[in-house]
């Protein structure tokens, strides 16, 4: 059986209504490239990516200071995050960019200010392959974690292995989450209105069993100071 | 066989020359991949590029004369899994010329958006029925991402994907080496004489073609601990003898 069994994949990006957006800005503040940095969509790509790097680096220390098993329970918690991450990618795509007018009817993308126009179904179909090329590039690793590792002893082959799978991943997330952010800021007044009253991040919070504390812990620990104060206001705020 | 970190103190036979050699290489390639690390925080790519290109020369001239002089003439085994040690030996040579031409290309690219080739990657992956109208699109998307990201973050994502592709040939050659360090190796040991191994390795530290024969065996010898240049010092002396 395979890890994604436990968590299929399929469901977590068809899900919506969980984002977390940590601040509100106003328009001007949306004009600006650093505008999603301060958006729970950022916040959580960058602690996703930056638990990558530390895990990555970390595999030196493996036999030394830490043992296989907590690598792996680190590409666990990962994983988990990043299905939370999807959910608000997923989530941030149709509420800012896709237009529901009828029930039934084929979503179609509204045109923003760059008069920029894509199919719906074309671009879903990119993001979805994005996604899911992480999924199997992650699935990799913990075949790798399966199959190669021996007695808990990592030799140096596995080593470079997981370190070149971890290095895709990371690269392969980055890649997906500029997709997201290319498409997200075609429609500026809908990410803006989207954001509006801190109400995805309520949405993140209220659909998470424990009221979100563990992602909200898992990101602080991979965050830097800044984003982290932002964080602790934000749930004093809930 | 020792690991690529040991200290090799012994040569038991000339084609043991070769723990010396992909030792070099393997220490070049970590500085290497040391460098692509930085490089994805911007910077010059001189150094890098210098870096870069000394190694796949090496490697390139390192298989093929391997091709041609050390596996070329034996005959192949069979190992308990089917597999057939010459065989595999060049097809990862093969997979290493074809990386190393992809690195280099990555490199010539500099810093121009890559964008638009990713995405394109992406589609030629994806179902067929889906290639025509999301190829229509390539253009739009990469447009769209670039002006939202900005040129940083352009920059950036090549520099990502520069490093991705260091690490992956430094993973290939490092799975490369320890394969033909367990089961060529033997090979050439059990059906060259040492005439025939320190001929071959000749022509893998000496370069007869080029106005500077001694370029691979000044490059192994600068990566070397002391007590290991010493062999390989001792080692150029019989090939000398022998050639004389």
């Amino acid at each position: 059986m395979t890890y994604w069994q436990q968590t299929p994949w399929e469901d977590a990006i068809t899900r919506t209504g969980r984002v977390l957006c940590m601040r509100y800005y106003s328009s001007n503040h949306t004009n600006d490239r650093n505008m999603l940095l301060n958006c729970a969509l950022n916040l959580l790509a960058e602690s996703l990516d930056c638990s990558l790097t530390v895990s990555t680096a970390s595999l030196n220390d493996v036999g030394r200071t830490k043992s296989i098993n907590s690598f792996e329970v680190e590409m666990r918690n990962w994983a988990t995050a990043f299905f939370l991450y999807s959910d608000s990618a997923s989530v941030h795509f149709e509420r800012c960019f896709v237009r529901h007018e009828d029930q039934g009817a084929t979503p179609e993308f509204i045109i923003g200010p760059s008069r920029l126009s894509f199919d719906y179904s074309v671009t879903k179909n990119l993001l979805d392959h994005s996604f899911s090329s992480i999924i199997n590039l992650t699935q990799e690793l913990f075949d790798t974690l399966q199959h190669e590792v021996q007695k808990s002893i990592l030799i140096p082959r596995v080593k470079n292995h997981l370190a070149f799978g971890t290095t895709k991943i990371r690269s392969g997330f980055l890649d997906h989450h500029e997709l997201i952010i290319g498409l997200s800021t075609h429609n500026l007044n809908n990410f803006d209105t989207y954001h509006q009253g801190q109400v995805c991040t309520t949405e993140l919070l209220d659909g998470e069993a424990d009221g979100g504390k563990w992602i909200l812990d898992w990101m602080k620990n991979h965050l830097k100071t800044e984003a982290i104060e932002t964080i602790n206001a934000m749930q004093l705020s809930q | 066989m020792p690991l690529f970190s040991d200290e090799i103190r012994v040569l038991e036979s000339p084609i043991d020359v070769m723990y010396l050699m992909h030792k070099a290489f393997i220490k070049h390639s970590e500085r290497t991949e040391l460098l692509a690390e930085k490089a994805q925080s911007g910077g010059d790519l001189t150094n890098l590029e210098n870096s870069v290109n000394a190694w796949v020369a090496q490697l390139l001239y390192h298989t093929k004369i391997e091709d041609d002089h050390m596996t070329g003439p034996l005959k192949d085994g069979l190992l308990q899994d089917g597999r057939m040690p010459l065989k595999e030996n060049l097809i990862e040579h093969e997979e290493l010329r074809h990386q190393g031409a992809t690195l280099i290309d990555h490199l010539q690219q500099g810093d121009k958006s890559s964008i638009r080739k990713q995405v394109a990657a992406s589609i030629l992956s994806m179902d067929d029925k889906d290639h025509a109208e999301l190829m229509d699109k390539i253009e739009e998307v990469e447009t769209v991402i670039t002006q939202a990201i900005g040129e940083k973050k352009v920059l950036a994502r090549t520099r990502r994907h520069l490093y991705e592709s260091v690490v992956s040939f430094k993973v290939t050659e490092f799975d490369h080496f320890e394969n033909e360090e367990a089961f060529v190796l033997p090979l050439v040991k059990d059906q060259m004489s040492d005439s025939e191994e320190l001929e071959c390795v000749r022509k893998l530290l000496f370069d007869d073609g080029s106005s500077d024969p001694r370029w691979i065996i000044d490059f192994v010898a600068e990566e070397l601990e002391p007590k290991e240049r010493e062999l390989l010092n001792e080692l150029e002396k019989k090939i000398q003898n022998q050639s004389g």
